[in-house]
């Protein structure tokens, strides 16, 4: 088997990018909140910062792990994926699909426009 | 010293599939919004991806195509950003460990052979659309495309000018085509070109790159990258920095221009798929797509050329499309045509196709023809149509409502046999040369080039038909009487 | 001893499973009656357990009928015709509506089953409706459910734990015989443990995952709560096996774990490990509980089972692992919650931008557990930290599953509790989310390996008389085996007090 190795995704990848300003509780959740499109309200940010720079001192246990040359697990099992045949089959079709939905057009979503 | 450009491309490739990537929704392009969804392409909760095993095919076979190294166990990643047309809100992609590296294409330029290497090619799914001015309520989102399952091979920046770019693209697309990897089609966005593009002093490091956006045809990626060059070329000449930065192609003021930038943009947060277990391709799949691996362009073109004499210029627009082509192959068989080879080759890229442009018929109706055209071809190669009655036989054929090759037919009854027998030409000449007295002493007093107004006069009242060798030669027979 | 429940017309509702499915298929019952019975408990005890979300009489009472006339016509039934079942609300049910516990997909209802779901239907089982849980799987105590709590039968001041609660609470008090969960840190086995109920999470990859919420992918597994390992064995038998919508469910075939379950309940020549970081060495286990299980240890060692320590040396960095690699995988995995194709959107005024569509109809869609998770997952994958916090995470698990992988390879099994402590009060660690985090100290590791691991009842805490679990946990694809150990510890353990909620309740 020859390994697949999983390099580290910041050198390799986010390279030239500069990780913004964390120095601040209120900085780090204001980040993190953004990139996962949370609107949070003040009380809200305060607790959860605070949350999260406990569970954050508490991970800093495995800091202690010795984990050189340990490839990452991501499953569980070494077994190959198992492919679908290229076959067409009839999805659920628009009226279906787009049933469930806040709002629609013509069988599309609709959001807010998006300039550009 | 001047500056040079250099280019990389990173190309996007609709995988010839029946199915999506990773759901069975059909891949025709043209439904109605959203009717080719399923819970999947939807990203409904729950929903799971499955792996078309056709499309991790192709993706080998376009990596054996172009020398990659295809590798046994490849990974998928989670590209995550929020759009409307991105459903689950991340990119099924790989990039930690894609299925093929390396690689590499060489193409024929007026410099020489360039080698444009290739990074590494990896397979991902597509977005949906959004579609943003047709309708007051907002943007609306269309998810048929969602989940098509792409290719994006990605080049080195090993290229040094639009020209070169855009001949690379050109002979990618050729090998896509060929071994049925990708219908090539830009304007439905089947084939999909973003430009890297910096420039740099030869012998000095590269300059900062720009990604260029929105290529979608030849024209577009030789045009942005040359205004790209000379962009980055007057920033550093009047004493700025090139910026990184994404920029978009404005095709109708021929510039380009930076995308607005989005906060974060670059925080794709990526980590390995957990819905799908590593990719494993056996040795034996790879043994058995590269034995069954079609002869490439540029294979066939050289075999064109050592064995009929085919001209590169020729064989490179015929190869272009490989149904074209096995169509100029199939109608020249191997019989006694093949001496034609050559001329055909030049009568289907220059004649013939001028004429196809004009008209409004499609590829497959002029490849179904070739057999007619060739005998067309021969005909007029051996003289038995001249130049007159060819055109005429184009026009009235493509003009006509019927298949291509039975308009041909029919025009070539119409247009009749050339006229070569002297008895039959003499009246005309004589008729001509008795109403031109004047002309008729004048060459015989010496001016000979009015020879070629007699032959233009016969060849008039012949209707085109005449042999001109044959007029010319009972012309020069009387007249020197 | 039997309360007033048992006098309602519902008695045939307690018996499990596997009765339940003898005595339809016998003709001793009439599947309608059973369905009948179940639907008259949830209306006695659901306003004091809130187990469930939906309740789906009509479909229930019609799927029973159904049965009836199959049986009443001699149409081959199947293996669970008749049994009254919950589904927790991860998993899709079509026609009914799922929320995953979360006002973000309040109104939506799945168009298909989920596979697990096809398949009871197909094993003739009659699906009652769905449990209550903590939102989108995330916690220990099912107080995170956006509809409020479930209640712990034992005791409804205390909780039913987490995070599949509902199913926990409506099992121990007979709300149809058994029904789904998901487990994706022990969120079947842990309130399992905390009901007195059999909670079992088979291997990951054992069972599909199609039309499932995902919470975890690579962690998330469905498992069955049951009153007894035979009834467990029962659904996990109908509901496991390859599925072609779920590519990381395993091609290998499932033995019949119901009909494998042999009387014989002699453990010899079975050698259980004992973790001693989950007993000897374990921070914060009661001594109630640490009593139970040291007990039902000499139980097995009784029956002919060679007890011996082994030692896991990284589980106890399990707990940190499984919060960066949970949580990474979460906050990928809900951005498809984003107010576009269903589930809630904000109400925002015209002109509002995209990203205040998404970041308002996120910020009021998730509960705070779900926000924090979603925010410490964004971190961990964050350009700068991604190699510091999950990419390291991942090779701590994979320490942890060598762990595993090594300790199994000298055991049949390893054996400790399922929780270091009983059920606790409703609101005890709701503000304390690390404190609630490492609850989950001696589960997370099971779905870190992708191993099976199940919790059966002990005897009850010599103290406060409420239910202690036992947990076993096996080798990767022997549920078989797995079954077949807790089986005999079960027997050998004795038959279970039953609670009784309405008398708690008054």
């Amino acid at each position: 088997m020859i390994p697949m190795e999983y390099l580290s995704i910041d050198s390799v990848l986010h390279g030239p990018f500069q990780a913004p300003s964390q120095a601040s509780t209120a900085d780090r959740v204001a980040h993190v909140a953004r990139l996962a499109r949370i609107e949070l309200r003040p009380e809200e940010a305060a607790m959860l910062g605070h949350d999260l720079d406990r569970i954050l001192a508490y991970v800093e246990e495995l800091r202690a792990v010795d984990t050189d040359a340990v490839e990452p697990m991501i499953h569980a099992g070494d077994r190959g994926l198992v492919l679908r045949q290229d076959v067409e089959r009839d999805g659920l079709g628009a009226a279906m699909a787009t049933a469930g939905a806040p709002a629609t057009e013509g069988g599309a979503f609709v959001v807010p426009r998006v300039i550009g | 010293m001047a500056w040079q450009g250099v280019i990389g491309l990173e190309v996007h490739a609709q995988l010839r599939t029946r199915s999506k990537i990773f759901c069975a929704c059909p891949t025709t392009f043209g439904a109605a919004p959203n009717a080719h969804t399923c819970p999947v392409c939807l990203g409904h909760p729950g929903a799971l991806p499955v792996l078309n095993e056709r499309a991790v095919r192709l993706a080998v076979v376009a990596g054996l195509a172009l020398d990659c190294a295809i590798a046994t166990r490849s990974r998928f990643d989670r590209k995550n950003y929020f759009y409307p047309d991105l459903p689950k809100g991340y990119q099924i992609t790989q990039v930690t460990a894609p299925l093929c590296t390396g690689g590499h294409l060489d193409v024929a330029t007026a410099a020489g052979v360039v080698r444009g290497r290739i990074h590494h090619i990896h397979l991902e799914e597509d977005a949906g659309k959004s579609i943003h001015d047709a309708s007051p309520a907002g943007t609306l989102v269309d998810l048929n495309r969602a989940g098509t399952p792409l290719i994006e091979i990605v080049g080195e920046p090993d290229l040094r000018s639009a020209d070169d770019a855009v001949a690379w693209l050109r002979e990618l697309r050729a090998i896509l085509r060929h071994t049925g990897v990708c219908d090539g089609n830009m304007e439905e966005g089947s084939l999909r070109c973003d430009a890297n593009v910096s420039v740099h002093r030869p012998n000095a490091p590269f300059g900062t790159r720009c990604e260029i956006k929105n290529l979608n045809s030849f024209r577009a990626v030789r045009d942005a990258i040359a205004h790209e060059i000379e962009r980055q070329q007057a920033v550093i000449d009047a004493g700025g920095v090139v910026l990184q930065q994404t920029r978009l192609w404005d095709a109708e003021r021929s510039r380009t221009l930076p995308m607005r930038s989005k906060e974060e943009a670059h925080d794709y947060r990526y980590f390995p798929e957990p819905d799908l277990l590593p990719l494993h391709v056996a040795p034996e799949l790879v043994a058995e797509l590269r034995a069954a691996l079609p002869e490439l362009p540029a294979a066939r073109r050289a075999r064109w050329s050592a064995a009929w004499g085919v001209p590169a210029a020729a064989a490179a627009v015929l190869c272009d499309e490989p149904v074209r082509a096995d169509a100029f192959e199939r109608a020249l068989g191997a019989g006694p045509a093949a001496d034609l080879a050559a001329a055909f080759a030049l009568f289907v890229t220059g004649q013939v196709q001028a004429a196809h442009q004009r008209s409004a018929r499609t590829d497959a109706d002029v490849d179904a023809a070739l057999p007619v055209l060739l005998d067309v071809c021969a005909r007029w190669v051996q003289g038995r149509l001249t130049n007159k009655m060819l055109a005429d036989v184009l026009q009235s054929a493509f003009g006509g409502d019927a298949a291509l090759g039975a308009e041909l037919e029919r025009a070539l009854a119409q247009v009749g046999a050339v006229v070569t027998d002297a008895g039959a030409l003499a009246p005309t000449v004589d008729a001509v040369l008795a109403e031109h007295a004047d002309q008729a002493a004048r060459y015989r007093a010496g001016h000979t080039p009015v020879l070629g107004f007699f032959v233009g006069q016969v060849m008039r009242r012949l209707g085109g038909r005449g042999d001109a060798q044959a007029v010319q030669r009972l012309l020069q027979q009387r007249l020197d009487q | 001893m039997l309360h007033a429940a048992l006098s309602l017309p519902g008695a045939p509702a307690v018996m499990g499973v596997v009765e339940t499915a003898h005595a339809i298929a016998a003709g001793a019952v009439r599947a309608s009656d059973v369905a009948a019975a179940a639907l008259a408990r949830i209306d006695a005890f659901e306003g004091d357990l809130h187990a469930f979300l939906h309740v789906d009489r009509t479909g229930a009472l019609a799927a029973a009928e159904r049965v009836d006339a199959d049986r009443r016509a001699g149409l081959p039934l199947g293996p669970l015709a008749g049994v009254p079942v919950h589904i927790k609300d991860m998993i899709a049910v079509a026609g009914m509506p799922l929320t995953a516990g979360s006002k973000m997909l309040a109104g939506w209802t799945p168009p298909l089953d989920a596979t697990v779901v096809a398949r009871l239907r197909a094993a003739g089982a009659v699906l009652i409706g769905k449990t209550n849980q903590d939102e989108f799987a995330m916690g220990s105590s099912n107080e995170n459910s956006a509809f409020g709590p479930s209640r712990n039968p034992w005791d409804r001041t205390r909780v039913a734990g987490g995070s599949s609660g509902g199913a926990a609470a409506a099992t121990a008090a007979g709300l149809g015989c058994g029904g789904l969960g998901t487990d994706t840190g022990g969120s079947v086995r842990q309130p399992a443990a905390l009901c007195g109920v059999v909670g079992f999470k088979p291997t990951w990859g054992r069972v599909s995952r199609a039309g499932v919420v995902a919470f975890a992918s690579s962690l998330d597994q469905v498992g069955t709560l049951t009153r007894s390992v035979a009834d467990a064995a029962a659904l996990y038998t109908a509901i496991a096996g390859s599925d072609p919508l779920d590519a990381t469910s395993d091609p290998r075939p499932v033995a019949d774990c119901a009909a494998d379950l042999t009387e014989a309940k002699d453990l010899r020549g079975v050698r259980l490990g004992v973790p001693i970081e989950y007993l000897d060495a374990a921070d914060g286990l009661d001594a109630g509980v640490r009593q139970r299980i040291e007990e039902a240890l000499a139980t097995l060692a009784q029956r002919g089972a060679d007890v011996r320590r082994v030692s896991l040396p990284h589980v106890r960095f399990g707990i940190a692992a499984y919060y960066l690699v949970c949580t990474a995988e979460a906050s990928a995995n809900l951005q498809r919650y984003d107010g576009v194709r269903f589930g809630h959107r904000a109400a925002l005024a015209p002109g509002a931008t995209l990203d205040s569509l998404y970041a308002t109809s996120r910020g009021e869609g998730f509960g705070p557990e779900v926000k924090r998770r979603i925010l410490l997952g964004t971190f961990a994958l964050s350009a700068g930290f991604h190699d510091a916090y999950y990419r390291k995470a991942c090779q701590v698990r994979r320490l942890v599953h060598d762990d595993f992988a090594r300790a199994l390879r000298d055991c049949d099994a390893l054996v400790g509790p399922t929780s270091p402590v009983c059920a606790w009060p409703l609101g005890a660690h709701a503000h304390d989310p690390l404190a609630m985090y490492l609850m989950d100290i001696f589960t997370v590791s099971a779905n870190l390996a992708g191993l099976p691991a199940l919790s059966v009842p002990a005897a009850p805490h010599p103290a406060s008389a409420l239910p202690v679990g036992l947990q076993f946990v096996g080798r990767a694809f022997d549920e078989a085996s797995l079954l077949r150990v807790a089986h005999a510890f079960e027997a050998a353990r004795g038959p279970c007090a039953w609670p009784a909620p309405a008398a708690r309740s008054e």
